[in-house]
């Protein structure tokens, strides 16, 4: 038997469902007051997007401003689940809230610990010294806003090019000639560092 | 091992060391974690934060500055509107003010005397009588006299022939001028308000041949004479009538049903008073005939207000028309008559356009000031909110990823 959203019981641990529901359906059972859908939900997603937080934020070793930055974006999916009308899936609204969030992290830990107008690059190479892909994310951290978030989620995992259009609000064309623009960027930088 | 998308444009297929580097710079390789439980949790404490907040706390909060941008305007806009509407309407009634003076300065130059009369215009309309008897005991007397206008009507020394009657004075002056404007305003000028004259009617329609004046006048009996001699003076006059409604003998009638009545009530009070003792019904029935009896008394003496008023005050209409003005009354067949109702219509409908489109462009050009304080509220007011929408969290949140936040 199939229980109704109302039906279902209110408890913090997920239960385990024999059928796969959608992410949709997920969330609006959490909204029907089913909390363990939120933990199902974070069971897909949770992994992924605090690697895409880590990748923004700086690093490993901004791995704590990271949890805490998808520990607010879960916040913030809780508070406006009500809000959500489905124009886009819930995975790219999940990405949008995440990355966000983690916007938001990364220019707070920039202010917390240097210079109020500390940049990016600073944040960066205070962060990572024994990450093995450190030269590579300072490199990525030089692109440009756009460039940098295009790389980010282009090479995410979890993340096809036209969900990373949709998470960006951008036309494909657009992701496309962004990211082929920051690789370039991104050889030369690398080159120039092995040159130098 | 990471999945690099397939459809990568740029060539950087699993194969290449690039690519594997740049997924590995978004993964996590950290322990397991349950973000989400800490985020319900915190959302759980600030809901019971939320309930807990007391009533007064909530009340000390600031209003939210939709709410109070939008009251502003509000109160903006129809502090706005009332000064406008109030300062368009001081405009008109300043603009009719200033267009009779002009009209009536030219013809009052044209005149050549009068110098004051522009003022004294404006305060004729409003004219009463500083008193109007409203207790004429003008018929207590046996000659009939305005007797509650004594005091200043008896100084006037009615005409003897007058003063043994009571006389309803009334005449009709017709007169022609070449300006009727000129002489409407003159006109109002005869009365004597100290005596207790004032106009009783005055009206002025049309312009140029078809305008025609009339007014109503209450002179003092005993200077009705007077008066219409002066208004004689005004112009041309066509026609003059006068009549006198001799009322003497209602007077009489009056006063002596009156004193008839009045003595009937002495008569009654002195029976009620002697028989105290008489039985009940008896009284009852004394005092329902006192009733009467003073009912009828104040209505007779009503009734001799009234005469004793019209007795006082004789009353003169003057009709004032321009010399060259059309025969009035003239039949018409009916294609002429169609023909006229249509013009009047036409320029009926042209002058009303004509009022709204002045009415319209006053309240444009006028408010200009208005206009420009209102956009700006407005546009200030759409900025704010655009901003506080911008800036809301889940507009925040839900926005698209890269694009940049506005300041606060």
């Amino acid at each position: 038997m199939i229980l109704t959203a109302q039906e279902l019981p209110v408890t913090d641990e997920p239960q385990p469902s024999a059928i796969p529901t959608t992410d949709e359906e997920l969330l609006r059972r959490f909204r029907s007051g089913d909390r363990a859908a939120l933990g199902t939900l974070a069971e897909r997603h949770e992994r992924e997007l605090v690697g895409l937080a880590i990748g923004i934020i700086g690093g490993p070793a901004q791995r704590d401003t990271a949890l805490e930055a998808v520990q607010e974006t879960w916040l913030r999916v809780i508070r406006s689940a009500h809000t959500f009308k489905g124009e886009s899936t819930v995975k790219t609204w999940l990405y949008r809230i995440a990355i966000n969030a983690a916007r938001d992290a990364r220019a707070r830990a920039a202010r917390l610990v240097n210079a109020p107008d500390v940049s990016h690059e600073d944040v960066s190479e205070v962060a990572d010294t024994a990450d093995r892909v450190g030269p590579l994310r300072t490199a990525v951290d030089q692109l440009s806003d756009d460039q940098r978030l295009v790389v980010l989620l282009c090479y995410h995992r979890s993340l096809t090019h036209p969900q990373a259009a949709e998470v960006l609000g951008i036309p494909l064309g657009t992701l496309k000639s962004r990211l082929h623009a920051a690789l370039t960027a991104l050889r030369a930088a690398l080159a120039q560092e092995v040159r130098s | 091992m990471k999945t690099i998308p397939t459809d990568n444009v740029m060539g950087a297929d699993a194969n290449d060391p690039l690519a594997a580097d740049l997924c590995e710079v978004t993964t996590d390789r950290g322990p397991e974690t349950r973000l989400w439980e800490r985020a319900l949790a915190q959302h759980d404490s600030e809901m019971i934060e939320r309930r807990s907040m007391s009533v007064f706390t909530r009340l000390r909060r600031p209003l939210p500055r939709r709410l109070m941008a939008a009251a502003a305007v509000l109160v903006l806009g129809v502090l706005a509107v009332t000064v406008m509407v109030s300062s368009l309407r001081e405009e008109e009634r300043l603009t009719t003010a200033a267009s009779v003076h002009k009209e009536s300065d030219i013809n009052y130059q044209s005149v050549g005397h009068l110098s004051d009369v522009r003022g004294r215009v404006n305060l004729a309309a409003s004219r009463v009588p500083a008193s109007i008897p409203a207790k004429g005991d003008a018929f207590d007397t046996d000659i009939a006299t305005p007797a509650d206008f004594g005091d200043r009507l008896g100084r006037l020394a009615a005409p003897a022939a007058d003063a043994a009657r009571s006389v309803i004075r009334k005449a009709t002056l017709e007169l022609d001028t070449p300006d009727v404007r000129a002489a409407f305003a003159k006109a109002q000028m005869v009365i004597r308000p100290d005596l207790g004259e004032f106009i009783e009617g005055s009206s002025l329609n049309g312009e140029s041949k078809h305008a025609i004046a009339q007014i109503t006048f209450r002179f003092a009996v005993s200077r009705m004479d007077t008066a219409l001699n002066e208004l004689r003076t005004l112009g041309t006059v066509s026609s003059e009538t006068a009549s006198g409604d001799d009322v003497t003998a209602q007077v009489v009638d009056l006063d002596a049903r009156l004193r008839n009545e009045r003595r009937v009530e002495q008569e009654v009070l002195a029976l009620l008073e002697s028989r105290k003792d008489a039985p009940l019904k008896e009284i009852l029935d004394l005092r329902d005939k006192l009733a009467e009896l003073r009912q009828n008394i104040e209505q007779l003496q009503g009734r001799k207000d009234n005469l004793a008023r019209q007795v006082s005050l004789a009353t003169v209409l003057l009709i004032i028309r321009p010399i060259d003005a059309p025969p009035e009354s003239q039949l018409t067949p009916i294609g002429a008559y169609f023909a006229q109702q249509f013009r009047d219509a036409w320029r009926s409908g042209t002058r009303t356009l004509a009022d709204a489109l002045a009415w319209l462009t006053r309240l444009l050009v006028g408010g200009l000031p208005v206009w420009f304080g209102l956009s700006v509220i407005v546009l200030v007011f759409r900025r704010l909110l655009r901003r506080a929408a911008a800036n809301s969290p889940e507009a925040r949140w839900s926005r698209p990823a890269g694009t940049p936040t506005q300041p606060a």
